[in-house]
């Protein structure tokens, strides 16, 4: 029997690339994001070229009354298993500077980080109770490198990956082994048309990379690897002259 | 408004958003034509979810759809225009594997789409020359590769979103003007959001290419006409740069599908084919290259005879050739079909030598190809021979195709739009007798003007 994956975030960029990716290597799959059409699409898309087993699942993680426990329970009735759950969604604001009225920061706060480890936990739960399994969430540079058009968002992913640290630390010897990923540039809609210091990858890398090293590692990691890199040297800046430069 | 105090900026109070901001879904960017002769500044949307698509085609600015963005002119961009990709909607919505219908959206290339008919046992009847074309673009520009037909025998439906009207589905039956309109309409009709197609079985696990040597352009014909029923693909490549009795030469391509499996080639990625980055920064294959190159490749093709060569690569001509395009140089290249009626080829030869020698022009290519398909509004098809010229861009290629456009005049030809990025307005009004009907059905659909192209611009004024 194939084995089953839950791709949360699957209707377009590194989400889509990842279910593509799993269906080609015969995982039978549950996709979800936001927009049905562009679920079913996709669902449609991977069933007629991959032949994969895939089945469409809305969620909406900005909605206050997502239930990620009824989620989860729904997602293991499809597949029967789930064997990976993988939490692409995300959401950036133009405007994130840190000072933004609340509506519009509590939904940065909702879908980056309170619905994601809502999720998380649910899945991590389920698969301990299945006796193993595996978790990929996407995080971000923007964790380490905090600036003036993020504020919000980079909080939140730093606040899911010190979240997912200590989850790893609650599942340890369950079988169920989390990984995060911290991306740096990727070709989709949130870099699209941004000036940017380094070549973006392409979702498609990012995704090879995902299903490739699946369990291979645990922890939170850098994506693409240069990335540790980056982060570091930035690190090593004097905040008093970072503070002086507008990027 | 800002005041500043001493070195600090204060902003005044904004008001509160309920909602984010979304990320910057347009660009500001300077599009080339793949024939790199027309430059145009618009901007470039790249949705990747119907509900930023609707909303980007839904503004007030202008928009034009953009597939690979591969046509010889500015098709798919404009100035002030938004184009809008449809790269990110190439899902395969549906396959029926016993009748060989399938359904896709439009940013579907047409190589993945040989890829997947092939797979379940059905090919696209008609595929263009490079596999990196997207399904749009075909439909767009109704193509016809090295098939005798056109994309639109094989289209059976299609969605379309237009502001004014929102989406809906059109067909020879239904909607039929729509449909009429959008095949061939240069995306000026709307965003097509699906198109049904209808394959056929494929025929063979691999392609036998023979080669035939012809002395000039009335024996390609004569080769082309005899031998088109019996092969699945026929065409030519012709020396147009060749003086005296050698002009025309050539060899005539007679492809069948056989059904010998042969090991896949690599495929040769397409991408930056189109662009002046990767082409030289002089031309290599200019006026007194072109010929020698030409009596090279006539003489290693005329040695060749038979090959075989396996699907992926052999369904597409161009693939795999894109150094020639990089080897016309960034001053670019332009093209010239022209469909005559056969009756009226050797008036074009004559005509065609007459106006190379006089301007001094050494095409570094031709080609012909039998068609055979409705002629229909601004539709490249009906009946006839399909002549195409290669030169490099430059004085001498606007003084040819002037006189290449009066030939055109002469016999009745049509001109392909997808591969001509200077045609104006006069010539293609006296060689279209639907070009009325066309300019008032796009009107009449888009009355507001919010699609619109430097193609539509030139060509419907």
């Amino acid at each position: 029997m194939a084995e089953g994956a839950v791709v949360v975030g699957a209707s377009s960029g590194v989400g889509r690339a990842v279910a593509e990716e799993l269906a080609r290597r015969g995982w039978s799959l549950v996709v979800s994001a936001r927009d049905r059409r562009d679920l079913e699409a996709v669902a449609a898309d991977l069933s007629t070229r991959e032949r994969a087993v895939v089945r469409a699942l809305p969620v909406d993680l900005s909605d206050p009354g997502l239930d990620p426990e009824r989620f989860a329970r729904a997602a293991a009735q499809e597949l029967g298993r789930v064997d990976l759950f993988v939490l692409t969604a995300g959401v950036v604001d133009e405007e994130d500077d840190g000072l933004a009225a609340p509506a519009p920061t509590e939904r940065l706060v909702r879908v980056n980080y309170l619905a994601a480890i809502q999720l998380l936990a649910a899945f991590a739960r389920l698969q301990r109770e299945q006796g193993g399994g595996q978790i990929v969430a996407i995080s971000s540079i923007a964790a380490a490198a905090p600036r003036r058009r993020n504020a919000v968002y980079s909080s939140a992913k730093a606040g899911l990956e010190v979240y997912a640290r200590g989850l790893r630390h609650a599942l340890y010897g369950t079988g169920v082994r989390i990984q995060v990923y911290a991306l740096g540039y990727v070709d989709t809609r949130l870099a699209f048309g941004q000036r940017l210091l380094f070549p973006a990858a392409s979702p498609e890398a990012v995704a090879r990379q995902i299903v490739g090293a699946l369990g291979s590692w645990e922890g939170v990691r850098y994506y693409p690897r240069f990335w540790s890199v980056v982060v570091k040297l930035f690190g090593l800046v004097p905040e008093s002259l970072r503070l002086r430069f507008k990027y | 408004m800002s005041t500043k105090h001493g070195s600090r900026r204060v902003e005044p109070p904004r008001p509160p958003r309920l909602e984010p901001s979304p990320v910057k879904d347009t660009i500001d960017c300077r599009f080339l034509s793949f024939d790199g002769t027309e430059r145009v500044s618009g901007s470039l949307a790249r949705p990747d979810r119907y509900r930023q698509l609707f909303d980007v085609l839904s503004r007030p600015r202008p928009a034009i759809p953009r597939g690979a963005g591969l046509s010889y002119c500015c098709a798919s961009a404009g100035e002030d225009v938004v184009s809008v990709s449809s790269r990110r909607f190439d899902r395969v919505l549906g396959l029926d594997r016993d009748a060989g219908t399938v359904v896709v959206e439009p940013g579907v290339t047409v190589g993945a789409l040989h890829d997947l008919a092939v797979r379940n046992g059905w090919y696209p009847p008609i595929l263009p020359g490079h596999p990196e074309i997207t399904v749009g673009g075909c439909v767009a520009f109704d193509v016809h590769g090295k098939s005798g037909r056109t994309f639109r025998s094989c289209v059976l439906a299609l969605t379309l979103f237009h502001p004014s009207f929102g989406e809906i589905e059109c067909s020879p039956e239904v909607d039929a003007e729509l449909f009429e309109l959008t095949v061939g309409g240069c995306g000026l009709t709307g965003f097509v959001t699906s198109v049904t197609l209808q394959l056929v079985p494929v025929a063979g696990s691999s392609l036998v290419r023979r080669r035939s040597p012809v002395a000039d352009l009335s024996t390609t014909l004569e080769d082309l006409l005899k031998y088109d029923r019996d092969h699945d693909f026929a065409y030519s490549w012709n020396d147009l740069s060749a003086r005296g009795n050698s002009f025309g030469r050539g060899i005539v391509y007679l492809e069948s599908f056989a059904d010998e499996t042969l090991r896949a080639s690599r495929r040769t990625p397409g991408r930056g084919a189109g662009e002046p980055a990767g082409r030289l920064p002089v031309p290599l294959l200019g006026r007194r290259i072109a010929p020698i190159a030409n009596r090279i490749y006539y003489e290693a093709e005329r040695r060749r005879g038979r090959s075989r060569l396996d699907l992926g690569r052999g369904s597409f001509p161009i693939l795999g050739k894109e150094g020639y395009f990089r080897a016309l140089g960034r001053r670019g290249f332009r093209e010239y079909q022209m469909l005559v009626p056969i009756p009226r080829f050797p008036t074009v030869i004559e005509r065609l030598q007459a106006a190379i020698v006089d301007t001094a022009s050494r095409p570094c290519l031709g080609s012909l190809k039998i068609l055979d398909a409705e002629a229909r509004l601004l539709r490249f098809s009906g009946r006839g021979v399909a002549v195409a010229v290669d030169v490099p861009a430059g004085p001498r290629s606007r003084e040819l195709f002037a006189r290449l456009d009066a030939i055109a005049l002469e016999v009745g030809a049509r001109v392909n739009l997808s591969k001509d990025s200077r045609v104006g307005q006069r010539v293609v009004a006296e060689l279209f007798p639907e070009y009325g009907a066309f300019r008032s059905g796009v009107e009449s659909i888009d009355s507001g003007r919010g699609f619109d192209s430097a193609l539509r611009r030139r060509v419907l004024g």
